[in-house]
């Protein structure tokens, strides 16, 4: 089933891909050179035509194919592994909501199905939990989940650099500053009915990218490097302030310190009706131009060619990545690793294809945040941990795990 | 017969900060042309592409392409008529040979539109001719450097340009892929009418091929003309600081250049 070996090396590749493609038909010969690929003669001719049709047909099942054949099949999957985590999250916590119950109770509140004031055979009490405090905070965690990985693979594919993630630009810090701005001084929590806190750490994670940018900026343009370099150094110098800010105030730390490790604690629907407009919007933006982020990662000058202008894209790429980024950070405070992880993950089983990619990040960010959360509310019940040390603790190690199977190809 | 365009460059001059890469430099390729540019390393030939794709912006002078200049003409609007293989693309994520080449699509694709039956086949034609067809579901970070070089040019011939740039296409191929590529591009200039510019370092390869040679150095042009008035003793002694001997090809008497040793710039003789 494999192709002729050339050595060690050269048959355990092979084998790795053979056991990929439907009826070993490994047309590779060999990896390593242009040497061994001289000769086109009558055999290899019908490979190429063979190679052409499949790449053709549907672009999956070629021979030598590495990448999973089921890459663009996940995205249905993904959707309902997400519907089944929010399902399943809404029963757990103090009090045990079976799983029929929490489809009959959901099911009655869709506008087409509600009996009225047909009896239902499920204590009230049960209905009020999940509707009024489960099921804002399942939204909340699943829309700042898929806004923290859409944003990281954006940022991500945007510098071309894997290490790149929504904190690493220093939007975070950002956004932490505000609110720990707010919190010190003591700002009323709510003007308007709307939140004060998130609205001042949205003005600053704003604020803070326009910083990051200019001084990254160089003669009109935007170098990458320049770019990390100067979210981090910001970053850095916010995370001081921040710091200071907190030793001085003393009484308030504890809170402060929940909502900069990240917690979606006590939140309900005017947290995801203030989050809503800003993560709809900058998702919908982030998916619509997947394809101009496949040729970003090219880089600038590749790009350019291929018809796309780098500023003026990153211009407003940046600027959507750090709305949604922000809109996440200013209700759910500093979760970390889930920029990071999500879309590292997501590009490890599915490949780079941002058309694919930005999709199955906000589904499984979705997923990973809402089960995060509810490990964060039950694990030490009554009491909650900090979401955003659940996911460092579930998201460094699987990370790790990662990066050493993949660390053989060198490719990302 | 696909409409033929030309790309004229009228007396650019070029800077990267206070320092000038190329400075009264004009050159013209029409459709059915292929035009080749040689000069030493940092003699302005990379910049020179740059400016004739609207990717940097001549400081004085003007690129056009069929009299419109490409600087007033939106990257998007250059890149369905002049395409370029870069001399070094590099990504750090695994996209397929195919994902690449259909890249090359962009600029004909709608804002919401997917790729459609033509863009597959235009892609899967360039492959085929670029031999690389079956490398379609490699990852390109698994390919040799040669390898990648040919995507790039699938990529660049699946955006079915009237324009081709390209920059030192031939540097990590072998001889046989070498006369693989140019015969492609000289077949492509003669039965498609694509004008051609190629960055060459190797003088033989640009004799061979070229309608026209250019050469630079340090940034000015320093010769231009025929393979046969181009590629002489004395212009290689002066562009290069080489000597070397000159005499027809065996075959088709093009003029082909043998190094002699010894530089003469540091008087070894």
């Amino acid at each position: 089933m494999t192709a002729p070996m050339k050595g060690d090396n050269q048959a355990h590749r092979d084998e790795d891909c053979s056991g990929k493609v439907p009826g070993g038909a490994v047309v590779r010969q060999g990896g390593d050179g242009d040497g061994k690929r001289r000769t086109m003669g009558p055999a290899s001719a019908g490979q190429v035509r063979g190679a052409a049709r499949a790449a053709r047909v549907s672009g999956v099942r070629a021979p030598g194919g590495v990448r999973p054949v089921w890459h663009a099949a996940h995205l249905p999957l993904l959707a309902l592994a997400v519907v089944l985590v929010m399902a399943v999250a809404a029963g757990i916590g103090s009090v045990h909501i079976p799983p029929a119950e929490v489809a009959g109770i959901l099911l009655r509140r869709l506008p087409f199905v509600s009996r009225g004031a047909e009896p239902t055979w499920w204590p009230a009490s049960h209905e009020v939990i999940l509707l009024q405090v489960r099921l804002p905070r399942i939204l909340l965690s699943a829309m700042v989940g898929a806004s923290l990985s859409v944003a990281g693979a954006a940022l991500q594919g945007l510098l071309r650099n894997p290490l790149a993630d929504p904190y690493v630009a220093g939007v975070s810090a950002g956004a932490g500053l505000g609110a720990t701005i707010a919190m010190v001084a003591g700002v009323p929590l709510s003007v308007l009915g709307v939140g004060s806190v998130p609205i001042l750490a949205f003005i600053t994670a704003v604020a803070t990218m326009v910083v990051v940018y200019s001084i990254a900026r160089v003669s009109g343009r935007l170098p990458t490097d320049t770019f990390l370099l100067a979210g981090v150094v910001v970053g850095s110098f916010l995370w001081a302030v921040i710091s200071f800010l907190l030793v001085v105030s003393g009484d308030t730390l504890r809170e402060a310190m929940m909502w900069l490790m990240g917690s979606l604690s006590g939140k309900g629907y005017a947290h995801v009706k203030m989050a809503f407009p800003y993560t709809a919007a900058g998702i919908a933006a982030l998916v619509v131009l997947a394809r101009d982020f496949n040729l970003i990662s090219l880089g600038d000058e590749e790009a350019r060619y291929l018809g796309l202008d780098p500023e003026e894209f990153k211009r407003v790429a940046i600027l959507a990545a750090s709305l949604v980024t922000a809109a996440a950070v200013s209700v759910g405070g500093i979760i970390g690793f889930v920029g990071l992880v999500v879309p590292h993950t997501m590009r490890l089983i599915l490949g780079p294809d941002h058309k694919v990619l930005m999709p199955a990040c906000v589904f499984a960010g979705a997923g990973f945040l809402v089960a995060a959360d509810t490990l964060a509310r039950v694990v030490v019940a009554p009491g909650e941990i900090p979401v955003g040390v659940i996911t460092a603790l579930a998201g460094g190690p699987f990370f790790l795990y990662l990066l050493r199977r993949r660390k053989t190809s060198g490719a990302l | 017969m696909v409409k033929r365009m030309r790309l004229d460059v009228f007396s650019i001059r070029c800077m990267y900060g206070i320092i000038t890469a190329l400075d009264g430099v004009s050159l013209s390729v029409a459709g059915g042309e292929l035009v080749g540019v040689l000069g030493p390393n940092g003699s302005g030939k990379t910049t020179l592409l740059r400016a004739m794709a609207g990717a940097l912006r001549p400081t004085a002078g003007r690129v056009t392409l069929d009299g419109q200049d490409v600087r007033k003409m939106g990257a998007r609007a250059v890149a369905r008529r002049v395409a370029v293989v870069p001399q070094n693309g590099y990504t750090p994520f695994s996209f397929s040979v195919r994902d690449i080449v259909l890249m090359g699509r962009w600029p004909h694709l709608g804002r919401f539109a997917g790729e459609t039956q033509r863009d597959i086949e235009a892609a899967v034609r360039a492959m085929e001719a670029t031999q690389v067809a079956r490398l379609a579901m490699r990852p390109i970070t698994e390919l040799s450097y040669g390898e990648r070089q040919r995507v790039m040019v699938a990529r660049a011939l699946a955006q079915e340009p009237r324009i081709l740039l390209l920059d030192e296409p031939t540097s990590h191929l072998d001889p046989r892929h070498q006369v693989e590529i140019m015969d492609l591009v000289l077949g492509l200039s003669r039965q498609e009418g694509l004008g051609v510019v190629a960055v060459l370092h190797d003088v033989n390869l640009a004799a061979q091929y070229c309608d026209r040679i250019v050469m630079l150095r340090d940034g000015h042009l320093a010769a231009s003309g025929t393979p046969g008035e181009v590629i002489t003793a004395q212009v290689i002694e002066e562009v290069y600081g080489v000597r070397s001997c000159v005499g027809p090809h065996p075959v088709n008497g093009r003029p082909q250049a043998v190094l002699v040793p010894g530089l003469t710039l540091t008087g070894v003789r």
